[in-house]
């Protein structure tokens, strides 16, 4: 009874109406002076995601791993990559890694799996503790390194080899635009060219190597990502890591950065186009990055062996690369199998 | 003077910190403003439904803010 009556409030007090269709609108984008409905919400984000996937040429790409971490940013982009690159036939695989964070891990690898399913794509759950025996905390602790910087290293070398393996054109990842202007201010403050110019909104790929990038979300906010996860019903899990620093830098700017925004409307998206525009001169600038081969793993490394190989070897006293590389190739030989089985049946 | 005083429940999420915000203004931008946080980084809901900025909040309603900001 109540619910009926306070729903029926709701639509006859919507303050504000869509300025493109006239129906009740659930947000304001002040720096485009437009308030959206549901629908034209949708339409919005997906023309932001449909420039970058132009540029980048992600629409004409065979075979894209998609990292999905269960939070709201990576759900938000598969389910748009999904729906937007269906009459593509761009094949989407699913990646999950599980860092053995303890509960969070787990409830975040439950809604990666929920989310893959919904949209129907493979899922690569990749759990450390069974692929290589440790865990992300554990690696750390023994390697006597910060928990995130090795976290951002395991995770950039599993979706990497994973794309290797599968033979993929990119691997397309969760950042938004409030990731990339953090990240990248973080960089401008230490000088760090190098570091900007690889936040870009896709890398280039050295073949058999180092598979690119791909950033759908470089011009949507986390609040545009969380809106549009919200409207859409999409599955994720919303919980901060429990092994974050308590005041991260990043977080520090986000939150100025929004206070800024919030005075100055529209600063952050001139912010990443120009951001966009200027990256040739940033890379002209960044040190010339020319990639070896890593001797025990064969893919991409600055040195004589990866960062990947070098940290396993240090806590487990082997190098792991050439196991997670070989992990990998039984998984994906397993999901062909089971394709062609469909495939199979299906006719 | 107390009768433009709305008395709300809020949940704010993630971290599932429960307040009772009385609020003199009526609007949820306000609202936002009164927890001292920013538009740019919230979507309050109201029954599992977005709520735009100007949208007016009820005396004694439950709401739920979700910050949108993630460590990565
Ligand atoms: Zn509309
Ligand atoms: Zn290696």
């Amino acid at each position: 009874m109540r619910m009926v009556k306070s729903s029926q409030l709701y639509v006859r007090r919507a303050a504000a109406s869509c300025s493109v269709c006239g129906a009740p609108a659930v947000v304001r984008i002040s720096y485009a002076r437009l308030d959206l409905c549901t629908l034209h919400f949708r339409e919005f984000v997906e023309r932001k995601i449909a420039r970058i996937l132009k540029k980048t040429g992600l629409s004409r790409a065979r075979r894209v791993i998609v990292a999905v971490s269960g939070g709201k940013d990576s759900a938000a982009m598969l389910y748009a990559l999904a729906s937007m690159l269906k009459k593509d036939n761009v094949e989407l695989i699913g990646v999950h890694i599980n860092l053995g964070l303890g509960e969070y891990s787990e409830e975040s690898m439950k809604k990666a799996h929920e989310l893959c399913h919904r949209v129907g794509i493979p899922c690569i759950i990749v759990e450390l503790e069974k692929v290589l025996g440790v865990t992300v905390p554990e690696l750390a602790k023994r390697a006597r390194r910060p928990t995130c910087s090795v976290c951002g290293l395991v995770k950039r070398y599993i979706l990497n080899a994973v794309a290797v393996e599968a033979d993929a054109d990119y691997v397309a990842t969760g950042h938004t635009a409030d990731d990339i202007i953090a990240y990248t201010l973080k960089e401008f403050m230490f000088q760090n060219m190098d570091g900007v110019s690889k936040l870009a909104p896709s890398t280039s790929t050295v073949k058999g190597l180092a598979v690119g990038r791909v950033r759908p979300l470089y011009e949507v906010t986390e609040r545009e990502s969380l809106l549009y996860s919200l409207i859409n019903g999409i599955p994720f899990h919303h919980s901060e890591c429990p092994y974050r620093p308590r005041a991260p830098i990043e977080q520090r700017i986000k939150e100025f950065v929004n206070k800024l925004e919030e005075e100055h409307p529209g600063i952050k998206i001139t912010y990443i186009r120009r951001l966009e525009r200027n990256m040739g001169m940033y890379h002209s600038w960044g040190r010339e990055s020319s990639y070896g081969r890593c001797k025990h793993c064969g893919l991409a490394s600055s040195g004589v062996v990866c960062g990947f190989c070098r940290l396993t070897e240090k806590v487990t006293g082997k190098p792991l690369g050439e196991k997670v590389r070989a992990w990998i190739r039984g998984v994906l030989a397993s999901l062909r199998a089971e394709e062609s089985l469909m495939e199979v049946r299906g006719s | 003077m107390a009768k433009d005083v709305k008395r709300l429940h809020v949940v704010i999420l993630p971290d599932n910190v429960k307040k009772n915000v009385e609020l003199e203004g009526s609007r949820v931008k306000e609202l936002v403003k009164a927890l001292g946080m920013s538009i740019e980084e919230v979507v309050v809901v109201r029954e599992g439904r977005p709520l735009h900025e100007d949208d007016i909040v009820e005396d004694g309603e439950e709401l739920t803010v979700i910050r949108a900001a993630s460590g990565g």
